[in-house]
């Protein structure tokens, strides 16, 4: 910083000074009115103590969103950034920030007061030793209260996932999703900070909470695996469900909306896979279609990347796009269908403003919309009537690929 | 519209890149579960399901055609990435300074000019930080992460010593099966 300083000092860095000379220009342009004389008889200011930290509150406001920056275009530029999205002053947005570096995944607690990035480091920048890190951190200071090193490198690098990471009903377990691309997940006790067992689930990916302590993970061949745990976190006993899609033709998102214990899982052409997470072992129960036979002819489907989310309320919030075809299920949409799965009926559609390729809902009884359009900024939207609060940019985002509550 | 379209523009693609693909590796997904683990290299599973191309009689390469460094190029239909074209490397090769990934996703792309579909390995090549030119995502055969082999969501830069993702490269790995 104090080199920066010296060049802009020294004039060394054009563009720059270029910037701070039209910062400066417009800050005299608003400075139009007459300058008061000074006030000498006031007293002076209180001398301020240095080294102050801001923390945050105990529970956050219904607005707050963790913004997941993915930083796809310098992933060692990752980062959660806790967002106020019913703010209207851009200066007032942002929350805080904590760092999550190469295409780290991210996961937070409900109850505990905390969250959890998994991320990886190499010793030197882009090379050397590579160390995966679980950092848990304090959600109201968002200081680190722990680090676990990985003993092996092999956590999940990839797009981010609401499920790479999952929490047990009580929040006493997490479970985070390794591949390398052996596939299995490590078990957290999150009392003790410890590492309690890594569990192989082959051909299965991802974790989804399942009943108390069990994880159910997607498999390759279309059917569920769930892994039961013992009180103590390690492996009990692991059931496969046999398989209710076909990778290759009927393929589903690997993106749940969990309500109430009930995973419903999109597939790419529009029929919903329900499956029951409430018991030990995963149940699939049916599909449902999300699409009408009008809407059918011209390929109206679901698709995005983050591409559902749900609310308090129960329902369930889902991009969609027409003219669909092979390829364009992670594309995002034009619409976001509202449904509730309880009655598998669509309560509205509602155009977006723009384009839409991630979806979150905020918490609370007046749910807003928090779409990553595809400028790559936030539009909040009211969904009851599809109006455009606001839209949010400027937040050091470039690809902020995946918006989470926050609690 | 694409999730980077801010970032690349796309133009059109080729119908002739639409048909049919899929099958060509059927029943790798179930070869996958069941597996003590999974240290299955996914493009050597396709090659070895695919019909290889004979050593002596390769493809000439006037047998192509179109614009290596464009996303349309037939090649790129399920790729999701930097375009190593771009990046001081070729449609085939990584940029100097960088390593290629042993394993990988791949795709069935059907070249336009004497219409077969080719088994398409998008080796990543790492080390080096992200490119950042000509970002192409076409999607097409891709699939979630349940299906590694087909997954272009996942980093494939963990097969290498650094797994820091730089660009992505598109070889010609095989014939696919003809549905």
């Amino acid at each position: 910083m104090k080199s920066l300083r010296s060049a802009l000092r020294l004039g060394a860095c054009s563009v720059l000074a270029s910037s701070v000379l039209l910062s400066s220009l417009a800050f005299a342009a608003a400075k139009q009115a007459p300058e008061k004389a000074p006030r000498p008889d006031l007293p002076p200011l209180p001398i301020e103590e240095t080294g102050a930290v801001r923390t945050l509150p105990a529970n956050f406001p219904e607005s707050w969103m963790y913004v997941d920056e993915a930083a796809f275009f310098s992933m060692f530029g990752g980062k959660i950034i806790l967002l106020d999205v019913d703010e209207k002053n851009p200066t007032k947005r942002i929350k805080a920030i904590a760092d999550k570096n190469l295409l780290g995944n991210f996961k937070a607690a409900q109850n505990r007061n905390e969250f959890y990035i998994m991320e990886s480091f190499h010793a030197r920048g882009s090379r050397g030793p590579r160390e995966d890190v679980l950092a848990i951190y304090d959600k109201n200071t968002f200081k680190i209260l722990k680090e676990i090193v990985w003993e092996d490198a092999t956590r999940l690098t990839a797009l981010p996932e609401r499920y790479s990471m999952g929490l047990s009903k009580d929040e006493r377990f997490l479970y985070v999703a390794n591949f390398s691309p052996a596939a299995s997940f490590s078990v957290v006790d999150l009392d003790t900070r410890e590492v309690v067992d890594v569990i192989g689930t082959p051909g299965c990916v991802l974790t989804y909470p399942t009943g108390e302590r069990s994880v159910t993970s997607l498999c390759s061949n279309g059917g569920l695996l769930t892994t039961v745990l013992d009180k103590s976190g390690k492996k009990a006993s692991q059931q496969r469900i046999k398989p209710f899609f076909d990778t290759d033709k009927t393929p589903i998102f690997e993106r749940p909306a969990i309500i109430d214990g009930m995973a419903y899982f999109p597939g790419f052409a529009g029929k919903m896979h329900t499956v029951d997470l409430r018991g030990e072992v995963a149940k699939f129960v049916e599909t449902w279609e999300l699409v009408t036979a009008e809407e059918r002819k011209t390929n109206w489907r679901p698709g995005g990347l983050v591409l559902n989310d749900k609310d308090d309320q129960g329902l369930m919030y889902i991009i969609a796009h027409e003219n669909g075809a092979d390829g364009t299920q992670t594309h995002g949409g034009s619409h976001v269908w509202i449904i509730d799965p309880k009655t598998k009926k669509r309560l509205r559609k509602i155009k977006l403003p723009g384009w839409g390729i991630s979806i979150a809902v905020t918490r609370g009884k007046q749910p807003k919309l928090v779409v990553t359009n595809g400028d790559l900024n936030l539009d909040i939207i009211d969904p009851k009537d599809g109006s455009l609060i606001q839209t949010i940019s400027d937040f050091g985002n470039v690809t902020p690929l995946l918006v989470n509550k926050a609690y | 519209m694409s999730i980077f379209d801010k970032l690349f523009e796309k133009t059109a693609r080729s119908a002739a890149q639409k048909g049919s693909r899929r099958g060509f590796i059927r029943g790798l997904g179930a070869a996958l579960v069941g597996a003590g683990s999974i240290p299955l290299l996914p493009v050597a599973r396709a090659a070895d399901g695919g019909q290889k191309l004979p050593q002596d009689n390769r493809l000439p390469q006037d047998s192509e055609a179109g614009d290596p460094a464009s996303c349309d190029y037939w090649r790129y239909c399920a790729v999701d990435g930097f375009l190593c074209e771009c990046c001081g490397g070729t449609y085939n090769t990584c940029p100097p300074g960088t390593e290629m990934s042993p394993i990988t996703w791949i795709g069935t792309c059907r070249n336009p000019v004497d219409g077969r579909n080719y088994v398409i390995s998008y080796n990543d090549c790492c080390g080096t930080t992200q490119c950042g030119s000509c970002l192409c995502q076409r999607d097409e055969g891709d699939r979630p992460l349940y299906r590694a082999d087909k997954s272009n969501d996942v980093n494939w830069c963990l097969g290498a010593n650094s797994s820091v993702y730089h660009c992505s490269t598109a070889i010609v790995v095989g014939l696919a099966f003809e549905q």
